[in-house]
């Protein structure tokens, strides 16, 4: 089995894709305005919000130990009555 | 004389010590899953500040959809109509459906959607079929790579259904050379949950939105979701171009061979998907025996690779080899504190009581902490599946735990103490054959209405316990490798 001690691609520029140019006709089907994908900005603005979304998980973290700590606090309680 | 008794009370002293040392050594290797779990779920708030999002672009490539399909008429229509409704620039997207030798519908259905989407979607049709869905794939993949239009290759099921923004969100990943694909987030996507549909909704939301991150965090990834993976072109190549097809958990050895290969997997938690999933025991029984068998042969097939961070950085670290184990000798190491316990019991009951009762607090605090953190991934997922969070490990289980945890709630004395006690301590495995008595009852004239009760007092948990045991002993005994085929009905809410 071979290892791996460096990742392929490491170094290579990023991969791009043609920017996407939307005929009227088409865009009218988009009902006039410009889909997410034809956007740069937009889809950099969707990865960002994307990014900041994951920060919830510092409440489901809080929470969690919340939930645990009030347990050993009841459990605590209830076996020292 | 005084002396010969003396040496022998003393020996039997050593051997009650070394005795009592060995069963404790028992309960604490089988508390090593408990103990996993809870460090895998520690790290997934860390995705919060350790995620692949910086490393992202607006990488938009010529995609590739293959759907491998044996009598999918009912659910092809919706799926194929759903991806060509995708937000993603429609003449960078192409549909092949690999049809196995169906004999439904699925050949009409699929002209009629060809005719609809002219050179959009593309009917693949194989003569002679039943040799599994990685030899369908490959049927697929050799048209598919024949051709150079195809910069990236998404491999999904007939039934999944992709939200409008998904695909993009998995390709702006690709955009980093680095990464050879992504794989996203599959819900049960049932319209009206119930009972079976419901476990698999919480364990898909504790299995993929939470496990998931924290394998994103620790860099190594067990497996790409079989009905969402998204390739690059030269990620497929470099594997050699085919699905792997001597195992029958080819999704794993596809996702090891990336990473092996020198490539990232990452997961694409906002890349939203719905599946439908077995509503019934014995469906969603055969589903995981060829998961869990695969994951058996996995094991086996990568042997060199386990604990050794010289082969892989991520796959062979300590993190991932713990994670890894704990699912799969999850029955093993029930059976280890089972006896541990019960042995201590026998030997020294106080003992036995005093160890109960110090630990049993670190498996209660464990599952409220995975329950919770795991509902806050995808609280709206969380709000219809709470019971089922709850009820995970059976209703039978949770009482235990609610009574190990306040001893007091029940007053006994007595034999039926020693019964009870020893009933708690047994429990772990014996949930085992039952949860197997459970699919046999599915089958029995009274099954219809008792079986969804038995689930729930049996639990999920275990279900997925004997299958892992089922899943031993078929590989033991070299069953052949069958592909039973999740019937699809359609189920899914768009």
């Amino acid at each position: 089995m071979s290892a791996v001690h460096q990742l392929a691609g490491a170094g290579q520029p990023y991969r791009v894709s043609p920017p996407v140019v939307l005929s009227a006709d088409e865009l009218a089907r988009c009902g006039g305005r410009l889909p997410v994908w034809a956007d740069p900005m937009a889809l950099a603005d969707e990865t960002e919000a994307d990014r900041l979304r994951e920060r919830r998980l510092y409440i489901g973290l809080a929470v969690a130990l919340a939930v645990v700590v009030l347990l050993f606090l009841v459990r605590t309680a209830v076996l020292a009555a | 004389m005084t002396g010969f008794l003396s040496a022998g009370a003393d020996v039997a002293g050593i051997g009650e010590t070394v005795l009592t040392v060995f069963l404790l050594a028992l309960v604490g290797i089988g508390a090593i899953p408990v103990v996993a779990g809870l460090a895998q779920f520690l790290v997934i708030p860390l995705h919060a500040v350790r995620n692949h999002y910086r490393e992202t672009g607006p990488y938009l490539p010529n995609v590739a959809v293959v759907i491998p399909a044996w009598n999918e008429a009912a659910v092809l229509p919706m799926s194929i109509e759903r991806l060509m409704g995708l937000d993603y620039p429609p003449e960078r997207l192409r549909v092949y459906v690999v049809d196995d030798a169906s004999t439904d519908d699925t050949p009409a259905v699929l002209a009629a959607c060809a005719g609809r989407f002219p050179g959009r979607v593309v009917h693949l049709r194989r003569d002679e079929g039943g040799q599994g869905k990685a030899h369908t794939l490959n049927h697929g993949l050799r048209e598919i790579l024949a051709d150079d239009w195809m910069e990236a290759l998404l491999i999904m099921d007939a039934d999944v259904i992709y939200e409008p923004a998904s695909l993009r969100k998995m390709t702006r990943h690709l955009a980093d050379p680095t990464v050879g694909a992504v794989t996203a987030y599959i819900r049960e996507g049932s319209r009206d949950p119930k009972g079976m549909t419901r476990f698999i909704g919480f364990d898909y939301l504790a299995a993929q939105a939470a496990s998931r991150r924290a394998q994103n965090v620790a860099g190594a990834m067990a497996c790409l979701a079989g009905g969402a993976q998204l390739h690059t072109r030269e990620n497929l190549l470099a594997i050699g171009g085919q699905i792997d097809t001597s195992s029958l958990a080819e999704d794993t050895v596809t996702t090891f061979r990336t990473q092996l290969g020198g490539r990232r997997v990452v997961f694409e938690p906002h890349a939203r998907v719905l599946a439908e999933e077995p509503a019934g025991v014995d469906a969603l029984w055969k589903q995981r025996l060829r998961w869990a068998r695969g994951n058996v042969q996995i094991t086996s097939m990568y042997r060199h690779l386990w604990f050794r961070r010289s082969v892989h950085p991520g796959l062979g670290g300590f993190f991932f080899g713990v994670f890894w184990f704990a699912i799969l000798l999850l029955p093993v190491a029930m059976l280890l504190t089972a006896t541990g316990l019960i042995g201590l019991y026998l030997l020294d009951s106080r003992l036995a009581g005093e160890v109960f009762g110090a630990a049993v607090f670190v498996p209660i605090a464990t599952f409220v902490f995975m329950v919770t953190l795991t509902m806050s991934v995808d609280p709206g997922t969380g709000r219809k599946v709470w019971r089922e969070a709850l009820l995970f490990p059976g209703a039978i289980s949770f009482v235990v735990l609610l009574t190990a945890a306040f001893p007091g709630l029940v007053p006994l004395s007595g034999t039926a103490e020693t019964v009870w006690t020893l009933f708690v301590y047994s429990w772990l495995v014996l949930c085992i054959p039952l949860a197997y008595g459970v699919r046999k009852l599915e089958g029995t004239r009274w099954g219809r209405p008792l079986t969804p009760l038995a689930l729930y007092l049996v639990g999920f948990g275990p279900m997925m316990c004997a299958i892992t045991v089922d899943a031993y002993v078929k590989e033991f005994r070299g069953a052949a490798m069958t592909w039973d085929k999740t019937e699809k009905t359609g189920r899914v809410a768009a």
